[in-house]
């Protein structure tokens, strides 16, 4: 019965309830939406960081990571391949990659960049690079084939079929050039991506650089990225120390890590100021009610209610209200995340200022249902702990002072 | 039908002392006396009209009785218990057990009907829902509202509601029902109707009414009128 007076209570006026709860319902959406926008937001950094040839775990040569030159390669491959064939989990996928700097020259200018030669088939579900050639055939036939991006080629002013020398440094400190075809072109989210990293055929970059079966990197990517730690923990015990370095993406990426770590205190604040412009409203909403009520307050305070039990109603009131505008604003940032996580925010027109970032074109919203538990848990207990203002001061209406109210 | 509470038998057992009580009021920096060195004592089943102008005193004194305010002297017994003594937590207690109220208006919880209007000081005190349900209907039958069960209090005439703030007093069986110019907003057919009501209730069930009034209705169904003046009792006559 009690739940049932504070219901009927609530809507005595019901456009002054629609209004209170219209901004909780909003408040709880802004909530919500936020932490999902940050979370789309962060889960496509993270994405793309590990797809940037990052994967979840790397196995490199020491002082590679400090300093990415010839000299710092992995020359013992069968005990990293053993390693890995035994050591990881079911669904995880590997693949070994040789990088260096490079000189790229065309008849219209020369660049620095970063020559990766990769095994094409192993790059699938590894790195952006299998689903991002746009023009072309790529590496797959094509022993001397260069894979270059979009924003490098414009700058060379090249094109597909057109030759490029590429000058670098071998394993005995010779500067050594070849010239490629480029087989393909290559499209990534950051443009910075395009004009630094070109690709060819891991074996092609091994005879030029003189380096035999030598590999810059192991690249493991992870059913999870949560199952990283202990992934590099176990590699750390098997591959020896001096021979080997294991890094997790946090250590290879860690202002990704930083992001994520801190995004739960970001929706927290961003909860905190979105509840205190709704708090002021909630307030005036439940002094009003109160104030309207002293009357009624000093009748039931006559029939026998405890102070305690009209304090126990206004609250109750106040819940009432909370738990229909969580559920409101839950449902519609659900159906508000759920539409823009299939169409996905189109961030294009801010693009270059978005990159520095390293933020995606298009982000997708997606909430977890910690945000949602966030979001209403914030709005409940604060808003019920600011109700409790109005309801000591329904608590303390006497029926004597109740009966003289005008 | 479910059996009302019964009525106290043995009139004569006083239900509420008051003794010598004295109680001012600060109306801003002005302090006005409202009871002085009053004494009256209500026994079971009396059927008492407080009676006098305005200001003499009646209502403060009902408040008083009802332990709605406390004396600044003297003391007060209800159902044998010294209120000035007890908590306030106590006193509600004891308010909640033992006396029913029936005000001039603002009676009833507007978002309430009828029978949850009564049923609300069952609920009160941890009454069973079938039972505050049978006593609540069998209660506002007694009190002529069958049919008027689920009806709020704004679809109600000022009669019927405060029938409805009668049954919701004599409900859970009170010693004593006090009733503040129940009679202030009703014309004198329904004001007739509702004392032979409460009347009836008197003397079938021997509950006991106070009544604090300057209706000339109330008088004349009272079978004892207390006369108040300047906060002092100034005639206490049994009416036949």
């Amino acid at each position: 019965m009690n739940l049932t007076i504070a219901w009927r209570n609530l809507w005595r006026h019901p456009r002054r309830t629609l209004v209170i709860l219209l901004a909780v319902i909003v408040g709880v959406w802004a909530m919500v939406f936020y932490a999902a926008f940050i979370r789309g937001m962060m889960a496509d950094m993270l994405r793309q960081g590990i797809a940037n040839l990052t994967g979840h775990v790397q196995v490199q040569a020491p002082g590679f990571f400090e300093n990415p030159v010839i000299d710092a390669r992995i020359r013992d491959v069968a005990t990293v391949r053993d390693a890995l064939g035994s050591l990881l989990p079911e669904g995880a996928r590997w693949t070994s990659r040789l990088r260096t700097g490079a000189v790229v020259r065309s008849p219209h200018g020369a660049y620095g960049v970063t020559l990766v030669g990769v095994d094409p088939a192993a790059e699938h579900g590894m790195s952006f690079l299998a689903d991002s050639v746009t023009e072309g055939s790529g590496l797959a036939n094509a022993p001397h084939g260069l894979l270059v991006g979009r924003a490098l080629l414009v700058k060379l002013e090249a094109r597909t079929g057109h030759r490029l020398v590429i000058d670098a440094q071998d394993a005995s400190g010779q500067i050594v050039s070849r010239a490629f075809v480029i087989t393909g072109v290559y499209r990534a989210q950051l443009e910075t991506t395009e004009k630094q990293l070109i690709f060819c055929r891991r074996e092609t970059l091994q005879r030029m650089l003189g380096v035999g079966g030598d590999v810059s990197e192991f690249s493991i990517v992870l059913p999870a990225a949560e199952e990283s730690p202990a992934v590099a923990r176990t590699l750390r015990e098997r591959l020896p120390e001096s021979a080997f370095r294991v890094l997790t993406w946090r250590e290879m990426i860690p202002f990704v890590g930083a992001y994520l770590d801190s995004m739960t205190v970001y929706a927290l604040i961003w909860n905190v100021i979105v509840f205190v412009a709704m708090a002021f409203g909630l307030v005036n909403s439940v002094l009003m009610a109160v104030f309207e009520r002293v009357r009624e307050f000093g009748l039931v305070r006559a029939l026998g209610i405890t102070p305690f039990g009209i304090l126990g109603g206004v609250v109750l009131e106040t819940a009432c209200l909370l738990v229909v505008g969580a559920a409101g604003g839950s449902l519609l940032a659900a159906v508000t995340v759920e539409t823009l996580g299939r169409t996905g925010i189109d961030f294009s027109a801010f693009s270059a200022g978005t990159e520095y970032f390293g933020l995606a074109r298009i982000v997708y919203p997606e909430a977890a249902a910690s945000d949602y538990a966030l979001a209403a848990g914030t709005v409940f207990v604060l808003g019920l702990l600011v109700s409790l203002y109005p309801a000591v001061k329904a608590a303390r209406i006497t029926p004597v002072a109740a009966m003289a109210h005008v | 039908m479910t059996e009302l509470p019964a009525g106290r038998s043995g009139a004569g057992t006083p239900i509420v002392e008051v003794r010598d009580v004295s109680k001012t009021y600060a109306q801003g920096k002005v302090i006005v006396p409202a009871l002085n060195s009053l004494s009256v004592t209500i026994a079971e089943g009396e059927f008492t009209a407080l009676v006098g102008p305005s200001g003499s005193g009646k209502t403060t004194l009902l408040n008083l009785m009802g332990g709605l305010d406390l004396p600044d002297r003297g003391s007060i017994l209800l159902a044998g218990r010294r209120l000035e003594t007890l908590s306030a937590a106590e006193v509600t207690r004891l308010r909640l057990q033992h006396v029913g109220f029936v005000f001039q208006a603002y009676n009833l919880i507007p978002v309430l009907s009828a029978a949850e209007n009564v049923e609300y000081v069952m609920l009160l005190q941890g009454v069973s829902r079938s039972e505050r349900r049978s006593r609540a209907r069998a209660v506002l039958e007694e009190v002529g509202l069958t049919g008027l069960e689920d009806r709020r209090p704004a679809e109600m005439s000022g009669g019927q509601q405060q029938r409805v703030a009668v049954a919701r007093a004599i409900v859970s069986g009170p010693a004593i029902v006090l009733a503040d110019e129940p009679t202030a907003n009703l014309d004198s057919h329904t004001a007739t109707e509702l004392l032979q009501l409460m009347r009836g209730m008197n003397v079938r069930h021997g509950v006991t009414f106070v009544f604090a009034t300057h209706d000339e209705l109330v008088m004349r169904h009272a079978k004892r009128i207390v006369r108040l003046r300047d906060g002092a009792v100034v005639e206490d006559e049994r009416c036949s």
